[in-house]
């Protein structure tokens, strides 16, 4: 630390504009942050009530400078009365804080609840898709199981909540192409209001969408360069060898489609056929472009990883003409702009990650913010629903993140979804 | 006021801001500063009844912008946009968008400022950052990084997965961490005393070693991080040694292993020898007493050559392999002195003249100028002898030896041993100092250790030098000893003084007087005792026998004696303490020779020898010829010397 005396000053001298921290428990002062700019005369005036006599400010990222000392004559006084009010006001946010308190932990241990899901079925959906080929019937009769437990987990839930999962459990060994997209696909398909048999077969389908990729050599599925023209075309056998498999397993004919059609796009670009708009399964056009953004964020090569905001943005306004125009907004919708797993900055100047978004309000999703003042394990978590006066500034690269927030956030190599029921 | 003109001239007023008027119901342009429409390139006519979704037109801002038709948004503050100009490039900025309800006016205000060039710095940045944390994981070394207030900038993964650091621990901070780091140390303090020194603008470039409780060894360097001069922070590079130490211990250990193995081997020939001779003492010494008989038949003087010649070679074989077991051990040292060379090549002849006289083969011996150097004289002469001998025993019937010494290149002194023998092929020529390598020797019925060339090759190349072998089958091998001279002050000696007295002395020799020495033999081995006896008596002269130290000094304060022999290890007293105690009794060297007999003369013994007052040493077995020599070295200085002759014919008894 520098010079002491030129970090801490009396809250006599505290005024708009100054950046202060409260070195508080954060159960124990009724604002949102430990620290955080002043912005109005009624957070002087709070702060002044909390029984602290000197104040922790930093000049960086402050407007201004403090009063001096015998300039703080200049901040007027206030009536009995307003001070009375004032106390009052503090008693009431902090019996509120309290409850927040509460909440927040309630919140942690939701989050906890769905990664210990989320574990459970990405273990046995690993387990389901390696044997495929040895037991076809017992291995699609287990994933539909699979999918119908989620299915009746979100039936009935009056809203969704796509959720990402944190670095404790999301670690790149535990990645499930197959159920990230089978769990994107069914809240997906409950925004477009499907009935429920029509979300287990979107749900079923994208859980087995790649079956077929079980045939193509190691060498060009776990390739991470640049493929060569053979090597791609090994790989865009996947489909037919998915079909195949379909076949054997007796599934249906719209299980079928989706295998084949997943790669095909609304322009006609795709393959295996070349299918154009409609002549593309309305299932498989969900389920191809669920596919599609998680190739982007989670990709075998490593280096060309995106984060899903990046993912989302480049759909957006790249490869719109990839996918059928109202799908893509949907989809951009549920997702919610800074989707689960986005490091963003906040408009007051904080930074956090977003683990989970409300398909209602997409530009309000929950975030866990970095507070240097507050442990990890306690760190705040803010719902932007209830907070109207922050909004996400931007999205930004974690790879930008200095050490210490990187750690604390823990943005994962491998975005891994699971989803809430509210 | 009209409110239109007001809008009008509140746009004016911040003409320097980029700012959008936008209707909330129809998401409409509906004006915009000089300075936004200058940035879009737009005229305001162009620009006024477009959607603000073709202007700021962003995944996010599209999104908000739906948001707030529908009622779920108001406001946004200090958000990243991209704002579409006319010809379709876009640029980077930070909008705040705001209502404002004014009179009956329900406005959106969009205030926005251009932020291409941050976002170009910040892209710049993010490559750099990038770039650098790659750098830092490909490093194979766990690297942390502390600014000067003590903070944690920045560290790999090795670094966390070489010191096991729990994510617990990564959680809390730089604090926890070296808590972490000090405690998996043997000695916390070292890493603690380093993070104090952090403080001071230090380069560490000796590296630093971190012994872990579990065995790792670390070795860590400091480099302080500076900007534009100033002291930054400190990069703390951790690099893992453990293998590298290991090794290294393993490596010392084999060594020492391997060195101990050799003492062993060296401290058991160097053994096995002197128990050797100590037998072979007896064996020669009563041999040589009954070959000295006149009444043996001619057959047993035949036999008892026999043994005598094969006792010899018994005991050349085990001086031999001691002296290559001191070379191999490094305990062999040479005694340096000035000497001549000539004189030197003289002596060897006359040793070998009977061998070559046996063999019918012609010594010659060319001297120019007489050379003085500093060598080892004794170990000159064995490597010379033994050259010699083989140049003899390897001759053809009738063959002749040729020896000639000179200064070379390089002040080197140059010793030439030629034969005529029937030569050695090109390809056999390195064999030849291989130990036990006869070439073919036994087939001709040559006697020899077959060790003899290997030792006089080490002896030479200890004095700097080497032996050098040149040859021609069927005419003959050209041995060439080499050795420097320059640091052993090689001297010619032209008027070869010395030689003339060698002459005089041997001259007198001839004419033999006979004179008879009282001998003292200090000896406590009986078997000892009676060959000492016998070989002296063979000789005429009067022995007496002290039994140890004591009985020695005992002898000589009561009886006058020309020459003592004493044993080295004697009980109660042994010879060194004995000479000492003799000359402190006045007895001078030059009045009263005292010679040691040691069965293992090594170079410490000889000088201790000197030391405690002893004239000169022979090597048990004794060998008759040696003693030979002595007596009449000293016979010839007490006819030389008057003054020494004085007793010459004392006869006590």
């Amino acid at each position: 630390m520098d010079d002491e005396d030129n970090i801490f000053i009396t809250v006599d001298q505290l005024r708009i504009g100054i950046y202060v921290h409260l070195d508080l428990g954060w159960a124990d002062h009724p604002f949102t942050f430990n620290s955080f700019k002043i912005k109005n005369k009624q957070q002087v005036q709070t702060i002044r009530r909390l029984g602290k006599k000197t104040i922790r400010w930093e000049p960086d990222r402050s407007d201004v400078e403090p009063l001096s000392s015998k300039d703080s004559s200049e901040v007027e006084e206030i009536s009995d009365q307003d001070e009375l009010a004032l106390d009052e006001q503090i008693c009431t946010e902090l019996a509120n804080k309290q409850l927040r308190v509460q909440q927040l932990a309630d919140y942690r241990k939701k989050i906890e609840a769905v990664e210990e899901s989320f574990l459970k079925a990405s273990q046995s959906t690993q387990q389901i898709i390696k044997k495929i080929i040895a037991k076809p019937e017992e291995s699609v009769a287990q994933a539909s199981a699979q999918v119908k437990e989620i299915i009746d987990c979100m039936s009935g839930a009056p809203e969704l909540a796509l959720q990402v999962i944190s670095g404790k459990n999301g670690n790149a060994s535990i990645y499930s192409h197959a159920l990230n997209v089978s769990v994107m696909s069914i809240i997906f398909a409950y925004e477009l209001d499907y009935p429920s048999e029509k979300a287990f077969v979107t749900g079923l389908g994208a859980m087995l969408h790649d079956i077929g990729l079980i045939r193509v050599p190691d060498r060009v599925t776990k390739s991470r360069g640049q493929l060569s023209k053979y090597e791609i075309a090994a790989r865009q056998m996947h489909c037919q060898y998915g079909v195949d498999i379909a076949k054997q397993a007796n599934l249906g004919q719209d299980l079928q489609d989706i295998i084949y059609q997943h790669h095909e796009y609304f322009d006609g670009s795709g393959y295996p056929q070349g299918l154009q708009g409609d002549e593309i399964d309305e299932i498989a056009q969900l389920v191809g472009l669920v596919n599609h953004y998680d190739n982007m964020c989670n990709p075998q090569n490593v280096s060309s990883v995106l984060t899903p905001h990046e993912a989302l943005s480049t759909m957006y306004a790249r490869q719109s003409h990839l996918f059928e125009p109202r799908l893509l907004q949907g989809f951009i919708r549920f997702m919610g702009v800074y989707p689960p797993g986005c490091v963003v900055n906040l408009s007051n100047d904080t930074v956090g990650i977003v683990i989970k978004v409300y398909s209602s309000t997409p530009l309000r999703p929950t975030i866990i913010v970095y507070d240097e003042d507050i442990p990890k394990h306690e760190a705040v978590i803010l719902d932007l629903r209830e907070e109207s006066d922050i909004n996400v500034s931007k999205a930004i690269n974690p790879s930008r993140l200095p050490p210490e927030i990187f750690t604390y956030l823990s943005p994962q190599e491998r975005i891994n979804y699971y989803f809430d029921t509210v | 006021m009209d409110p239109s003109e007001l809008l009008n001239n509140m746009l004016h007023r911040y003409s320097r801001d980029l700012m959008l008027v936008v209707e909330p119901a129809t998401l409409m342009i509906i004006d915009a500063s000089n300075e936004m429409l200058k940035r879009l390139r737009y005229s305001r006519n162009e620009l006024i009844g477009k959607k603000i979704t073709d202007i700021d037109h962003n995944l996010s801002s599209v999104i908000f912008w739906n948001e707030l038709q529908r009622g779920n948004e108001v406001q946004v503050i200090n958000a990243e946009s991209d704002f579409l100009m006319s010809n379709g490039q876009q640029f980077q900025v930070m909008k705040n968008v705001k209502h404002i309800n004014f009179l009956d006016l329900n406005w959106l205000i969009v205030e926005a400022t251009d932020n291409s060039k941050i976002r170009r710095d910040e892209d710049v940045l993010v490559k750099l950052s990038s770039q650098l944390k790659s750098t830092l994981e490909a490093a194979g070394d766990g690297i942390l990084v502390i600014s000067t207030n003590g903070k944690l900038s920045n560290m790999n993964h090795r670094f966390s997965s070489m010191w096991n650091i729990p994510n617990h621990i990564l959680d809390e901070g730089i604090e926890a961490i070296n808590w972490w780091v000090a405690q998996a140390l043997t000695e916390p303090e070292v890493y603690q005393r380093l993070l104090e020194h952090l403080d001071e603008n230090i380069e560490n470039d000796t590296p630093l070693k971190l012994e872990l409780k579990n065995g790792q060894i670390f070795e860590t360097r400091i480099y302080p991080q500076k900007s534009a001069g100033e002291l930054e922070g400190h990069v703390l590079n951790f690099h893992d040694i453990t293998d590298h130490v290991q090794y290294e211990q393993a490596l010392i250990l084999e060594r020492e292993k391997a060195e101990q193995s050799s003492r062993y081997k060296s401290d058991f020939l160097s053994n096995m020898s002197h128990e050797l001779r100590t037998p072979l003492n007896a064996i020669l010494g009563f041999s040589q007493i009954m070959g000295l008989d006149a009444d043996l038949s001619d057959d047993n003087k035949q036999y008892v050559q026999e043994i005598i010649s094969a006792g010899n070679h018994l005991l050349d074989l085990i001086n031999e392999v001691l002296d290559l077991t001191k070379i191999e051990s490094g305990h062999f040292d040479l005694a340096v002195e000035e000497f001549h060379v000539g004189q030197l090549i003289h002596e060897c002849l006359v040793l070998v003249a009977t061998l070559a006289n046996d063999a019918n083969i012609q010594l010659h011996y060319q001297n120019v100028d007489d050379i003085k150097i500093k060598a080892d004289r004794k170990r000159l002469k064995q490597v010379l002898l033994n050259l010699l001998a083989n140049a003899v025993k390897y001759n053809l019937p009738q063959g002749q030896v040729y020896v000639s010494a000179a200064i070379g290149k390089d002040d080197r002194l140059l010793i030439n041993i030629k034969d005529t023998g029937p030569g050695i092929a090109q390809d056999r020529i390195p064999e030849l100092f291989q130990p036990f390598n006869r070439l073919d020797a036994e087939k001709r019925h040559i006697e020899g250790t077959g060790i003899g060339l290997t030792l006089s090759q080490r002896i030479v190349s200890i004095m700097d030098g080497a032996i050098e072998v040149s040859s021609e089958e069927g005419k003959g091998s050209t041995f060439t000893i080499n050795l420097p001279v320059s640091n052993q002050a090689a001297v010619q000696d032209k008027q070869a003084a010395n030689n003339q007295v060698a002459t005089a002395a041997a001259e007198i020799n001839q004419a033999t007087v006979h004179i008879i020495l009282n001998v003292l033999v200090a000896e406590d081995v009986l078997a000892n005792q009676i060959v000492a006896r016998k070989l002296i008596e063979k000789f005429g002269h009067k022995v007496h026998i002290a039994d140890n130290g004591f009985a020695a000094i005992e002898a000589v304060k009561h009886r006058h004696y020309d020459l003592v022999f004493m044993d080295m290890k004697m009980p109660e007293m042994d010879g060194l303490a004995a000479t000492r105690e003799i000359r402190e009794l006045g007895h001078e060297p030059s009045q009263l020779p005292i010679i040691a007999m040691t069965a293992n003369a090594t170079r410490e013994d000889q000088e201790q020898c000197m030391q405690a007052g002893m004239n000169d040493f022979i090597a048990k077995p004794i060998n008759i010829e040696e003693l030979e020599q002595i007596f009449q070295s000293i016979i010839d200085k007490k006819i030389l010397d008057p003054g020494l002759g004085q007793k010459v014919s004392g006869s006590d008894e």
